[in-house]
């Protein structure tokens, strides 16, 4: 039985790879022109593109708006740099992520998963603010300097082995990344965890009354979304060998919420397009004005009053639907 | 002796100084249909709320099939056998009809295939095809529940209180906002669910009370006014008082 919601993750998957296909284009002409410095920003576009996509699986699909998902993007971003300066190993650096994340995402649901509206996008904002502030505090995390001096890593896949210097190749491991990152996504959410979970943020209460246990799977989505943030910004330091508290403030959770208004959350594709065209546009907008947190608010509000739907929702009226 | 599925004994509840449940008692017999009549702020949907842990009871007790709760919680009541519809239609927005019984459906899988692809369960699947007919509803499977008219949302709210199949069905003002065939209706459907479920209704239609139910309790400012059947009840002179007024100067 093929319901919206299925038709509309089939639509997503269609979105995704014609994005795949319109950046294996770009890669194409970047390695002809012998280009580094846009393989370097597109890689960060994507990276990216998982926080917000960690932000339209909670908003999308539970409802629930995170002010402070940046939290887990800098996290992932800061326990990878440790992992790497001490053992300069990719395999183990991801795995030290996921573990700690987990961790990191448990807790912070047992602090803010009991709230629900404004109180949970305000739990998680305060969240992020003390992890942050500690972070710009403590001495042996480089304190407001950050951690410099992250090594370069061999990323071994098997066959091959691709460096993280090497603009292009780290580019297209970044896209199989987030590909992958968006692929688990769009299995959760299209099982009878995803639908439940789709139902509690319709009608919470009736979900109760039919037995299913509404905080265990709210949680499931709140640290698999913690994952995918905290996966995305694991490969942050490797791009830029570096990472700094500023990753985990309130500006990266707000540009994550931005990419998904742009993007549209009505699908899951929405947040990967919004987020990709928001740092595009960021870094060609900042290289022509100090001025540009303006233009992004302005991005914002135009998204907000005109693409209500965001960018996705243009095509989606030729095409099939999206979540309410 | 008929076997009682509620028991429900010298319940009380108060909201600040009004006594909203005042030491009811009544029983519920199994495969019996009962109706819990009474005038507006009587305290029928208390005792509903009372039953299903959405509010905590003062004094008394609450026993299905014999076994005391002393206060059931929400997410127990499909385990403790009670399915609930909702005096406001109360179905999942945005949803097909389909994926709200599939939703209602999924309890009953053992192990609950949280994480299986959708349509791998044979026996959800089985479920939802057999209310969708039961409830005619085959047509708007697919359809947006908000598209639906009110009369088939009102359906599809006992639908999905159904799917797992409670052995306590516990329906709250079921022809609430229908027309009159519609009421017709959804009578005839209450005396074929009676068939396999027991069933508590809050009503005001007391045509449809006298047509459908074994046993009438007649609730008045928290207390039990009267009990038995429809016509002992309809009978009854302090009932006939609370419905058409005393007469009173």
């Amino acid at each position: 039985m093929s319901d919206p919601i299925t038709l509309s993750m089939r639509s997503s998957h269609l979105f995704v790879a014609s994005a795949l296909f319109a950046a294996l284009l770009f890669a194409l002409v970047a390695w002809t022109l012998g280009d580094r410095f846009y393989l370097r920003l597109a890689t960060e576009a994507l990276l990216f593109s998982g926080l917000s996509l960690s932000v339209g699986i909670l908003f999308g699909y539970t409802g629930l708006l995170p002010l402070g998902q940046a939290l887990f993007f800098g996290f992932g971003a800061y326990a990878s740099a440790l992992a790497l300066r001490h053992n300069p190993s990719f395999w183990a650096a991801i795995f030290v992520v996921f573990i700690a994340t987990l961790a990191l995402g448990i807790a912070c649901w047992l602090i803010a998963g009991r709230m629900r509206g404004v109180y949970f996008a305000l739990v998680s904002f305060g969240l992020a603010e003390i992890v942050s502030k500690a972070v710009y505090n403590i001495r042996w995390l480089g304190a407001s300097d950050g951690l410099r001096g992250i090594p370069i890593v061999d990323i071994p896949l098997g066959f091959l082995s691709i460096s993280t210097d090497a603009p292009l190749a780290f580019f297209l491991f970044a896209l199989v990344f987030v590909g992958f990152l968006y692929s688990v996504s769009a299995y959760v959410l299209d099982t009878p965890l995803g639908r439940g979970l789709m139902a509690m943020k319709s009608n919470e209460r009736r979900m109760r009354f039919l037995g299913y246990p509404v905080f265990a799977a709210r949680l499931v989505a709140y640290v698999l979304a913690a994952e995918i943030a905290a996966l995305a910004g694991a490969l942050y330091p490797m791009l830029r060998g570096f990472v700094s508290p500023d990753l985990m403030y309130f500006s990266v959770s707000t540009e994550a919420i931005i990419g998904v208004v742009l993007g549209g959350a009505t699908m899951l594709a929405g947040p990967l397009y919004g987020a990709v065209i928001l740092t595009v546009l960021r870094s060609i907008i900042a290289s022509l004005t100090q001025y540009h947190l303006l233009v992004t608010g302005l991005i914002f509000m135009i998204a907000v009053i005109f693409l209500p739907r965001g960018i996705i929702g243009i095509a989606q009226r030729s095409g099939g639907g999206g979540l309410d | 002796m008929t076997e009682s599925v509620l028991d429900i004994r010298n319940l009380s509840v108060s909201f600040g100084g009004i006594r909203a449940v005042d030491h009811l008692s009544f029983t519920v017999s199994r495969n019996s249909v009962t109706a819990l009549i009474g005038p507006n702020g009587a305290g029928k949907t208390t005792v509903f709320n009372l039953i299903d842990g959405s509010v905590r009871a003062d004094t008394g007790t609450i026993a299905i099939e014999g076994k005391e709760f002393v206060r059931p919680r929400p997410g127990r009541l499909r385990a403790m056998g009670i399915g609930r519809s909702f005096q406001i239609t109360s179905l999942f927005s945005g949803l097909t009809v389909a994926e709200n019984l599939r939703l209602a459906s999924q309890p009953l899988e053992q192990g609950r295939h949280w994480l299986t692809p959708l349509g791998w369960s044979a026996k959800t699947r089985i479920r939802v095809e057999e209310l969708l007919a039961q409830f005619q509803l085959c047509g708007k499977a697919g359809h947006d529940v908000d598209a639906l008219s009110h009369g088939e949302q009102r359906c599809l709210e006992i639908a999905v209180a159904l799917a797992a199949r409670p052995k306590l069905l516990m329906l709250d003002e079921p022809t609430q906002g229908m027309s009159r065939p519609d009421r017709a209706a959804m009578a005839d459907l209450i005396q074929a669910l009676a068939q396999t479920v027991t069933i508590v209704l809050i009503e005001h239609d007391l045509e449809l009370v006298a047509n459908v139910c074994d046993h009438v309790v007649v609730m008045d400012r928290g207390r039990k006014l009267s009990e038995g059947s429809a016509n002992a009840v309809r009978a009854d002179p302090q009932v006939k008082a609370v419905y058409v007024g005393r007469g009173d100067p």
